[in-house]
């Protein structure tokens, strides 16, 4: 190599490092617009949502027990020692030009309470606990929420408050 | 010369993604949702660096909302990705999170900022981190149940060149007159690097010609992890002899390849039931 062909290339190498970490500033992470969404949807036939199509929802179950009529939309199955009572929600969780091909649901009580809660069969606590790895995008999913009632529970208010969590796989 | 150019790439990418985000906040956007900006991200590095990585939470709600940022390791244990709070296992990177702010109250219509800076320890397994912008507003627990969104990004490391698939041997499900015929192979994550997979399922005939094609979406496997691709062809596909060739495309590097060959019959109608006659064959 001449000393003419060596000074070119050092430039060369020069600019390209340049280059490089000017990349490195302007997109430490790879630049494309990578966006989810989430919010509560109800779910036709189940309790209707207050605050459907947002990120902060509640439900009412009514007045449940163990015989007597439940409000439209509230299921019950009986058992030995307790009843559950259940309903359905929906989650939609959308993406706009993201690479996930999908998401997981992640769910949890932000306290703890005394009756059983579960969401599709999961019980819940006050640690996150997976519910679905592959939850796909764009349409409002519907989910079982239900709550184990034993018999011996005495009357009273019941109130919860549930956080759902979305991540892009 | 020419490479500096490359740079301006992302540039044009980044404002065509955020051409079409603009576009995505008119009708099709969330009426009342949270959103939350990147939501993958991909790194490549080495162990012991530090990255910073902003996230940006939108409130597209009319109230006000807070959220408190955390981290999550996320593995594989036993094939399936698992989400590990942050200290639980050893090399966790979740652990090193630093978030600037740790709580952040977003106002309606506004966009929340924060950054989070993760150190890879050395000799750590994890190459993964969920960053979640756990909700804290509540609405509504007066009686029942109150549900409140939190959304979390996904943080990928590549940290070496083991970039390694493998697959068994697809399962061939029949052609029913209720169900199309589908090659399904489930494919692990035998390296120590997060891989994205994409590619196609063939389906060739007796004579070798080609009678479709059927693309197989692409998926994010973490080291340990088993997922299925599964191509269903859309057609009725008529008596005969098959071959279906999987070829699944990984590592952006080194452009590898791995093809799993199933070879299957479809009975005349009435006939007798197909049978699947597998094989398995690797092309990296």
């Amino acid at each position: 190599m001449t000393h003419e062909e060596s000074a070119v290339s050092r430039n060369a190498s020069r600019y390209r490092w340049l280059s490089l970490v000017l990349g490195f500033v302007l997109f430490p992470a790879p630049a494309f617009a990578l966006i989810i969404t989430l919010s509560f949807e109800s779910v036709p036939g189940s309790v209707p949502l207050t605050g459907a199509g947002t990120p902060n929802a509640s439900l009412n179950f009514g007045s449940v027990s163990a015989f007597e009529p439940l409000n439209p939309g509230v299921n019950r199955t009986v058992g030995a020692s307790s009843y559950t009572i259940s309903t359905s929600v929906g989650v939609r969780v959308t993406r706009v030009v993201s690479l996930s091909p999908n998401y997981t649901l992640q769910a949890r009580l932000q306290s703890a309470h005394p009756l059983t809660w579960q969401l599709d069969g999961v019980t819940l606590s006050t640690t996150p606990v997976t519910i679905s790895t592959s939850q796909p995008f764009g349409s409002s999913v519907p989910h079982m929420l239900s709550f184990v009632v034993p018999y011996s529970q005495p009357a009273g208010a019941v109130t919860t408050v549930l956080e759902v969590t979305a991540i892009g796989n | 010369m020419r490479r500096a150019w490359l740079w301006l790439l992302p540039l044009a990418l980044a404002g065509m993604s955020g051409n079409v985000a603009g576009q995505q906040a008119g009708p099709a956007s969330p009426r009342g949702g949270i959103s939350l900006s990147p939501s993958v991200v991909m790194l490549s590095g080495q162990p012991g660096q530090a990255y910073r990585q902003q996230l940006r939470l939108t409130n597209h709600t009319a109230r006000e909302l807070a959220f408190r940022l955390e981290a999550q390791d996320v593995v594989a244990d036993e094939g399936r990705r698992a989400f590990i709070a942050a200290g639980e296992r050893a090399g966790s990177v979740a652990a090193t999170a630093v978030f600037s702010p740790r709580e952040i109250v977003i106002a309606p219509g506004a966009v929340g900022i924060a950054e989070v800076t993760l150190t890879l320890p050395s000799r750590s397994s994890v190459r993964g981190v969920a960053a979640i912008f756990r909700g804290q507003t509540i609405v509504g627990t007066d009686r029942g149940v109150a549900m409140t969104a939190s959304l979390g990004s996904l943080i990928t490391f590549t940290l070496s060149d083991d970039v390694r698939l493998d697959g068994d041997a697809p399962e061939v499900s029949e052609q029913t007159e209720s169900s199309n015929l589908a090659v399904t192979a489930w494919v692990s994550n035998v390296g120590s690097e997060p891989v994205v997979a994409s590619g196609a399922a063939a389906f060739l005939n007796e004579a070798g010609a080609l009678v479709g094609k059927v693309a197989l979406e692409p998926q994010r496997f973490m080291p340990g992890e088993r997922l299925a691709f599964r191509a269903e062809y859309p057609a009725l596909l008529a008596a005969g002899r098959y071959r279906a060739i999987l070829s699944l495309e990984y590592d952006d590097h080194a452009r590898r390849v791995l093809t799993r060959t199933a070879e299957f019959a479809v009975p005349t109608a009435g006939g007798d039931r197909p049978s699947a006659d597998r094989g398995a064959d690797v092309r990296r």
